[in-house]
């Protein structure tokens, strides 16, 4: 049982996501480029 | 960059080939004026404008409420695709629109059928409400990514959180996902076909 939840834990976290892509933080108007093999999110504050 | 009382806001730069344009939204709705989008294309240095604006666009479909913001480029297929928002960010009509042009500057042609990404309707306990302001980027899988913000459920006025669908370009519009935020797990878009 514990292996059939870790191979599903490894397919999902390796061919899907969910949103929030984030997490929890507040992240509004993201700018967002991708640059050197890597995404990099810009929000607004305040 | 300055236009009088009314307000600079939301400024973004359009790459095409060697010109960059400066492309901004004067902030008419927070003076009960009509907003727009403004272009001028900048020296190399991307530090002066040297043209003057040129409108690009400004809010006349009913959905955005009299609101446009938050503008991004896309070049694909040999024709400029803008993507705005409209109505308002602490609203659930808030939503994400598209332009098309054959040239940066225009003229730009609204997608009838606007907002391409909006609220679902009706909504479920996981919807996301008000999604927008986006910006779009092509992955190195060759995908177009929408990143954009929304507020959880009965959320509004809490925290905007920062979420990923897919665009696509398969039709004479981009269109996100089903026209509403993603609420379940979705294919990595380093996976998708």
């Amino acid at each position: 049982m514990h292996k059939v939840f870790l191979v599903l834990l490894l397919w999902t976290s390796v061919y899907s996501y969910i949103n929030p892509v984030q997490g929890q933080q507040d992240s509004p108007d993201p700018g967002v480029l991708y640059y050197d093999e890597a995404y990099y999110a810009v929000t607004t504050g305040g | 960059m300055t236009n009088g009382s009314e307000g600079v806001i939301d400024a973004t730069v359009l790459r095409d080939g060697n010109n960059n344009y400066i492309v901004y939204k004067v902030d008419g709705n927070a003076h009960g004026h009509p907003t727009e989008f403004w272009a001028a294309l900048l020296d190399p240095t991307g530090m002066n404008v040297r043209s003057s604006p040129v409108l690009l666009m400004k809010n006349d479909q009913a959905w955005e409420r009299g609101i446009i913001e938050g503008q991004w480029f896309v070049k694909e297929n040999g024709k400029y695709y803008l993507f705005y928002s409209g109505c308002g960010y602490a609203n659930d009509c808030y939503a994400v629109g598209v332009a098309m042009a054959s040239s940066p500057l225009g003229p730009y042609t609204k997608n009838p059928s606007n907002p391409i990404l909006r609220t679902r309707s009706p909504m479920t306990s996981a919807s996301w409400e008000g999604p927008g302001h986006c910006s779009v980027v092509k992955s190195p899988e060759g995908k177009w990514l929408m990143f954009y913000h929304a507020w959880p459920h009965g959320g509004i006025g809490t925290k905007r959180l920062m979420l990923l669908d897919e665009v696509k370009f398969t039709g004479t519009w981009p269109t996100v996902n089903d026209g509403s935020p993603s609420e379940n797990m979705m294919p990595d878009p380093k996976m998708m076909d």
